[in-house]
């Protein structure tokens, strides 16, 4: 078997973050990879659609919205920043809907070759509320994904 | 890295996903633990005679298809073939804990129509493994 062309290796790279602990382990490992691979790196922030209130019915003050957008643009500018120096980016997304279909749709339109991104090992409840992001992006994405499990916390 | 557990089924789809993971492992140094679950469908208990050993025969045909797929690996990457009576999602992860893996590399069935909805063994092992999953895309 020539195992060496089942996969090429990655030269996109597209790491979803969401800021959180999770995320922020997924990308340190996703600049390492793509210094070693000499791959570009996209990052993809999404604003949920029921951070904006759309899907609860519940008006938000556009200034609001305004300050999530900004808040969560400089969030990306200094993960961008903080990490330049080691690996190469491409660009970084700051997009509103739903996550679970947009990492596909980004990846896709980016011809990523692989994703990686944070799985946060939650438990419980908390897993079936919040650990299907991951779920959905393993079952639709176009291109492998590696999902880095950040440490437990309590 | 030191060892990654490559997560193998039945399906035509086994060798892409182990020739990913030896991909893996020789770009990181890595040594693989194959592995493939043993399910037993209550209705397949029905449907054979009663004196058919399915502890018996199922792990030695579950062991020889793996030893079929493991003539591809390099015999110095390969560190062990394992088998064992488990719901796929589980077994993956308790055996990933147990042989202290860290990478798991599994398949993912997922070109639409019906795999979307069964090809949830992927799916279940990225909610529950405590450790980094890679999910190979393998063309169906």
């Amino acid at each position: 078997m020539k195992s060496k062309q089942i996969m090429k290796l990655p030269k996109i790279i597209l790491v979803p973050v969401d800021f959180s602990a999770g995320s922020n382990a997924a990308l340190d490992y996703a600049v390492g990879l793509a210094a070693k691979l000499d791959a570009k790196l996209t990052l993809l922030n999404v604003i949920g659609v029921q951070m904006l209130g759309v899907e609860y019915d519940m008006p938000v003050a556009a200034s609001t919205v305004q300050l999530i957008y900004d808040s969560n643009q400089q969030a990306l500018d200094r993960l961008v920043t903080a990490n330049q120096d080691k690996a190469s980016f491409a660009t970084a997304l700051l997009e509103t809907g739903d996550p679970r279909t947009l990492i596909e749709t980004v990846a896709r339109k980016l011809g990523a070759d692989l994703i990686v991104m944070g799985t946060h090992g939650r438990r419980g409840l908390r897993r079936l509320l919040l650990g299907s992001v991951a779920e959905a992006v393993v079952r639709s994405a176009p291109c492998p994904v590696l999902l880095v499990r950040a440490e437990e916390v309590a | 890295m030191r060892r990654i557990l490559v997560a193998l089924d039945g399906s035509p789809r086994a060798p892409q996903v182990l020739a990913a993971a030896v991909q893996l492992a020789e770009m990181s140094g890595a040594k693989l633990v194959l592995y493939r679950a043993i399910g037993v469908s209550p209705d397949l208990r029905h449907a054979l005679p009663e004196d058919a050993r399915l502890e018996e025969v199922l792990p030695r045909h579950a062991r020889a298809e793996l030893d079929r797929l493991a003539e591809a690996v390099p015999p110095t990457l390969l560190e062990a073939i394992v088998t064992g009576f488990a719901t796929a999602w589980d077994g993956i992860c308790t055996t990933a804990k147990e042989r202290d893996v860290d990478l798991i590399v599994i398949g993912s069935h997922g070109f639409g129509g019906i795999d979307r909805l069964i090809g949830t063994v992927a799916a279940k092992v990225v909610n529950h493994a405590d450790r980094n999953v890679f999910v190979v895309r393998a063309a169906s």
